[in-house]
């Protein structure tokens, strides 16, 4: 498996005059990778990424200057499917009302306005609970970088939970990968356990936790 | 109260509660806009699409909600 690469921190030079960057990147060579390891490109997560090494464009607060995000997490795409089912059946089924509604006998007659207003807002409804949803996916996020590891857990969209902990405050990391759903589409829980000052993290339904436990536990050894 | 009075009122009660519920979720969804604003100064996922994205579709989703209201205020 390829350790991630790390460079050397960057040490700004004030004396010498800048050249045209273009011109520098072609002359300058690129840093080699240390023996056994591999360097990885560091390119932007897609939009519904949930695992990226090395990503670009990320970017948390509280970050230091040199830090790297070296591991992007998220949710596998595959536990969204309960809400994306249910937002389907909820718009298809005022389709189901409306065939219905010529055979119901109904006390009183509604007026067309207030049928065309009440499915609006049921459509807004819908739609807002599936964006709200989203939302919940897209900013529960776990981060790997050099310096520490950073849990932003959102429970709802009112209620926010962030966790941080410093590499070399790691003393162990483990998985647990149960169920047919979880082996088919190989995701499952990391646990951080870290020392007894400092809260305990877990990346839950993350993909390839097999992959980011051995990469975490590389780092922590790098620290130490 | 007469039985024709009925739908008048029915009509009355059912367009005050319509607006009433639809100025609740234009709240909601106003209070939702800015949660996830604040989400985007804890974390940008992407710095080309995602959060960026993730704002716009909020703030057009907010406009739409105030939109439906000032619709029910005219229609009803």
């Amino acid at each position: 498996m390829p350790d991630l690469y790390i460079d050397e921190p960057v040490t700004p030079t004030t004396a010498q005059p800048q050249t045209a960057p273009t011109q520098k990147a072609q002359t300058e060579p690129k840093p080699k990778a240390l023996p056994g390891q591999v360097e990885l490109k560091k390119s932007e997560p897609h939009i519904l990424a949930s695992y990226h090494e090395n990503p670009e464009g990320v970017v948390f607060e509280n970050q230091e200057p040199g830090e790297k995000v070296l591991l992007f997490l998220r949710r596998h795409y595959i536990t969204n499917i309960s809400w994306q089912s249910l937002t389907i059946v909820l718009l298809i089924l005022p389709l189901f009302a409306m065939i219905l509604y010529p055979y119901l006998t109904l006390p009183i007659e509604i007026p067309l306005r207030f049928i065309i207003i009440t499915l609006l807002f049921y459509y807004l409804i819908v739609i807002g609970y599936a964006f709200l949803s989203f939302v919940v996916w897209f900013y529960n996020v776990g981060l790997v970088s050099s310096l520490r590891v950073v849990d932003i857990d959102v429970n709802n969209i009112d209620s926010k939970d962030i966790a941080a902990t410093e590499l070399r405050s790691i003393i162990d990391v483990s998985y647990k990968q149960s169920g047919f759903k979880q082996s088919l589409f190989d995701y499952g829980d990391v646990f951080l356990e870290t020392q007894a000052n400092t809260p305990n993290l877990e990346f839950l339904q993350i993909p390839h936790p097999a992959r980011v436990t051995d990469l975490i536990t590389k780092l922590m050894t790098k620290t130490l | 109260m007469t039985l024709p009075d009925l739908p008048i009122s029915f009509e009355l009660i059912a367009k005050i509660g319509i607006l009433f519920l639809i100025g609740l979720y234009a709240l909601f969804v106003l209070i939702t806009f800015i949660n996830i604003r604040s989400l985007n100064k804890l974390i940008i996922v992407q710095r080309s699409t995602g959060s960026p994205l993730v704002n716009i579709v909020s703030f057009i989703y907010l406009i739409l909600t105030l939109f439906l209201f000032v619709l029910a205020l005219v229609i009803l």
